[in-house]
């Protein structure tokens, strides 16, 4: 056991290091009363109708962004995958340009070239909102890339397809009933990071929307007003990010090795 | 002849290649559309001065003790917790890999990291405000035990609690990143510099670190580039009171005090230099660590 | 004197017993080969030689010193694995002098000795390449000069070449021999591949089940194996079943064969007897053994021609000599075969 001593202690290290401040959020959201132990800050929470519509709004945004991430890059990397191998490190790299481009640089160039004449994309609420679904595909694409990526890796893609194509299926058939249930699980590993992304993210939607229709701008501004209810907001969305994990789980893999969210 | 040529030059393109190439056409768009305008917008803009001439002015007004502090301090808050995210990191991956834990510890460590390099932006600033905060439950005990943080010199809104909150999403990082690494470390390897004489320090220090030194590397990179880009948590914690370069940004394009757009862009540009060569750094250390553990 | 001994020598993981038992005396400068099936427990015995793992019983004695405690960074063993194993980070002359290198040794001895491995395994132009530019073969041999340079009492191979080519694999295989010879290494080589345990080894060791089958000389081995298990193991066999008919003789169908040894069994019990199908030939009246049967199968094989007959209702290989001067058999023609009493053996169990 002593041999193991300082392999445990690192691990310890890192486990109250994550543990710490969660927990210490939760004590602290339960303390809005002096003195006692209460569920008063949550009960705030849920009498601000904007936390609930904010809520619902950015976990709408983000099964859009899920959806559409999907539906622009599973045929892609299907046909990359298939016929245009050449031109796949052309994609890989325009995949990593959200890398480079921060959250703030990037919504100041979107504002600079759509929110102006000639485009004015942003004179009407479906045009802002259109922009920052965009938006949120340029963030999640990396991680959505990855792991479709890698799904369609996995699998034998091209029999697949030969497959499908002598039993008489065309595309369309064979993306939604063949391709897309085959690289499901990786799919998913990406949609979880897309989820968590969207919801978190303040920059995109804090400078196109402003302070109160997204879920974190909204959470953002609670926090400079008050004191518990931002702890109960957090308690909140880590019981659901922990729900999300436990479901990936279930559904049989671990998360793939995710690199960066909302900062 | 030549007319014959000249009929049929149609002829010889595959248009079935022209009509597959056609379906990559969306993503390259799209591409191009929401992220190379953009940012290339900017960079052009920064160019430019506000009656649209061309002029290098932009970056000249960027010699301002203002915003050299800014970059000082980004690049500062960015180096520090690469280093110390790389540490923490590489130690609880050491320990989760070769350190011999159980099986179950390794699963529930990579699940945390999954989570907690997620976990940040404005909810992780709320965390830390509720531990470390003036009357977060840590200061408040530690206040109980004689010992007064905020008294002490710390205070959770500057530097220095910036650098702890930024450590909690970048050591998860670095565990994820230097996971498979350390799992590449072979067995054999080892038995073979043991059976050649070396003890466990010779071991390292010649053959596991120097193996994984391209990793180690390229994991400081990205965890570097991570806290670069960083914007949110720093806002949600700081209210954008702490100069660095992406809350300077967001104050010249937006703000009622400080509007010089111009000077925005040129800050911008700054940004995405830095961050190319972070990643283009990165991607060419990663290629270097899988040649090595291709072999 | 024996140079190596290992008695008595047990290992278990868990309840898994990968080696049951094992006893072994080898001597100085002797080149000994553990041939068995995957999973006998060879690579378990190479590793507890090499320290790497703890026996659970037994002693391991090396020229009179029990070593069985012994670390493996103490032992003075060199050792070649089946993935090579070359530090990816080290040119091959960094690979090869690392063990002089953590020894501290100065910089001109390792230099010295660095070059002589190097030409030892002719390879000294690539001094300065890293293991990933270069073939399997010569990584190999990089990995055999790393585990000579220290000059190691003993050098233990784990299934080196199973990872090579069919063509680098029989030359290193004679590099292999050559180099163990010219430096009178004691040497073990474990291998699942009969053919080259044959090639290289002064003695095999024949493993199966955690246990040591037979000893001996690689003719001994294939000329009179003990058991079932050796004789099919090593070479192609042919097992028939017969009946004891008395201490000389047993009956197969409806013809009596002449066994030279004397059969243990009693009288009227069923035993099987072993033959190789290259001993078998065509009759000639004067062959005390013969057997006849239908040509079921013709192949070809070079310079020999493998028959499949059946004969008395059991299928039997002979291989017979692809002399021009004689006719290959035709399939279904009716052939006779025979062997001289002493090629049959009545296997025990
Ligand atoms: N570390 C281990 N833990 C549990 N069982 C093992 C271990 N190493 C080997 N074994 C088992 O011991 C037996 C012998 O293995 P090994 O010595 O590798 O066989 P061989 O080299 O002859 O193929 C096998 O059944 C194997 O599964
Ligand atoms: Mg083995």
């Amino acid at each position: 056991m002593l041999r193991r001593f300082w392999p445990w202690l690192w691990v310890s290290l890192g486990v109250l290091y994550f543990f710490l401040p969660i927990y210490a959020t939760f004590v602290f959201s339960l303390k809005a009363k002096k003195g006692i132990f209460s569920l008063i800050a949550y009960d705030k929470v849920f009498a601000d109708p904007r936390f609930g519509s904010s809520f619902v709004f950015s976990t709408q945004m983000a099964l859009l962004t899920i959806f559409c991430c999907m539906v622009l890059l599973i045929p892609t990397l299907t046909v990359l995958h298939l016929f245009l191998r050449r031109l796949r490190p052309l994609v890989e790299f325009v995949a990593l340009v959200p890398f480079v481009i921060p959250s703030v640089v990037l919504v100041f160039g979107y504002l600079r070239v759509f929110a102006r004449p000639p485009l004015s994309i942003t004179n009407s609420t479906l045009g802002t909102y259109g922009l920052l679904l965009a938006g949120y595909m340029v963030l999640s694409m990396p991680y959505m890339y990855r792991s479709i990526d890698a799904g369609l890796r996995a699998i034998d893609l091209r029999t697949l397809v030969e497959a499908s194509q002598s039993l008489g299926a065309g595309w369309v058939t064979i993306f939604v009933r063949v391709i897309f249930p085959n690289i499901r699980v990786a799919v998913l590993n990406g949609s979880f990071v897309t989820f968590a992304i969207v919801i978190g993210e303040l920059t995109l939607a804090r400078f196109m929307l402003g302070n109160a229709v997204a879920f974190a701008p909204y959470l953002a501004e609670i926090g400079r007003a008050r004191a518990y209810e931002p702890a109960a907001i957090t308690v909140l969305s880590l019981l659901m990010t922990w729900g999300i994990v436990t479901i990936l789980q279930l559904l049989g893999r671990n998360t793939t090795a995710t690199i960066a969210g909302p900062r | 002849m030549a007319n014959g040529a000249a009929q049929t030059w149609w002829r010889q393109i595959n248009w079935r290649r022209v009509g597959v190439s056609l379906t990559v056409m969306p993503f390259l768009l799209f591409a191009v559309l929401f992220m190379i305008l953009p940012a290339g917008s900017l960079l052009i803009e920064s160019f430019r001065n506000a009656q649209g001439q061309w002029t290098l002015a932009n970056f000249a007004d960027m010699n301002d003790p203002m915003i050299i502090e800014a970059y000082s301090m980004s690049l500062r808050i960015s180096f520090t917790t690469a280093i110390i995210g790389a540490i923490l990191g590489l130690l609880v991956a050491y320990a989760v890999t070769v350190g011999g834990l159980p099986r179950g510890i390794r699963t529930a460590i990579l699940t945390f990291s999954g989570v907690a390099s997620n976990f940040a932006g404005v909810p992780l600033a709320f965390a830390f405000v509720a531990t470390l905060g003036r009357t977060g439950i840590i200061t408040v005990l530690l206040t109980q035990l004689g010992i007064n943080l905020y008294k002490n010199g710390f205070n959770l809104y500057s530097y220095i609690g910036l650098v702890i909150v930024y450590v909690y999403f970048q050591f998860p990082l670095m565990v994820l990143v230097m996971t498979p690494a350390l799992d590449g470390l072979r067995r054999e390897w080892r038995e073979a510099s043991a059976i050649l004489g070396a003890n466990t320090a010779q071991y390292w220090r010649h053959v596991a670190l120097p193996i994984l030194m391209p990793a180690i590397l390229a994991g400081m990179v990205l965890l570097f580039g991570n806290a670069f880009g960083a914007f949110a948590t720093a806002y949600a914690l700081t209210g954008g009171t702490l100069t660095m370069v992406t809350n300077v940004i967001a104050q010249e394009m937006s703000g009622d005090v400080l509007h010089n757009e111009a000077l925005a862009y040129a800050l911008a540009t700054g940004m995405i230099v830095i961050m190319t060569i972070t990643i283009g750094t990165y991607t060419v250390l990663q290629r270097r660590a899988e040649r090595w553990l291709r072999a | 004197m024996s140079f190596l001994v290992l008695q008595g020598v047990r290992k278990q993981f868990g309840t898994t017993v990968a080696v049951a038992q094992f006893d072994l005396e080898i001597a100085r400068g002797e080149f000994v080969s553990f041939l068995g099936p995957s999973g006998c427990g060879k690579t378990t015995t190479l590793r507890m030689v090499a320290g790497f793992e703890q026996l659970t019983a037994g002693n391991i004695i090396l020229d009179g010193v029990d070593i069985s405690a012994t670390p493996p960074n103490k032992r003075n063993i060199g050792m070649v694995f089946q993935s090579y194993a070359l530090f990816p980070n080290m040119t091959v002359a960094d690979n090869i002098g690392f063990g002089l290198m953590v020894a501290g040794r100065p910089k001109a001895e390792i230099h010295a000795r660095v070059g002589e491995m190097l030409d030892l395994i002719a390879m000294s132009e690539y001094t300065a390449r890293y293991p990933y530019q270069l073939s399997g073969g010569q990584q190999q041999r990089v990995a055999l000069a790393r585990a000579l340079a220290l000059q190691p009492q003993v050098l233990l191979l784990d299934e080196p070449l199973s990872a090579l080519d069919a063509q680098i694999r029989d030359n290193l295989r004679q590099e292999i021999r050559e180099i163990q010879r010219r430096l009178g290494i004691t040497t073990i080589y474990v291998t699942h591949d009969q053919q080259e345990a044959m090639a290289l080894s002064d003695r095999i060791v024949v493993m199966s089940h955690g246990r040591v089958a037979q000893v001996g000389a690689p003719h001994e081995i294939y000329n009179t194996p003990r058991t079932r298990f050796v004789a099919s193991f090593v070479g192609t066999l042919n097992i028939l079943a017969a009946t004891v008919v008395d201490a000389h003789h047993v009956r197969i169908g409806e013809s009596v064969w002449q066994v030279a040894d004397a059969i243990v069994q009693p009288i009227g019990s069923s035993v099987e007897c072993a033959v190789r199908p290259e001993l078998l030939r065509e009759a000639t009246p004067d062959l005390a053994n013969q057997l006849t049967g239908v040509v079921q199968d013709v192949i070809f094989l070079g310079a020999t021609v493998r028959v499949t007959l059946l004969a008395q209702g059991q299928r039997v290989l002979v291989d017979l000599f692809n002399d021009a001067t004689h006719t290959i058999p035709q399939i279904n023609t009716t052939l006779t075969v025979g062997c001289d009493p002493r090629t049959v053996l009545v296997l025990a169990e």
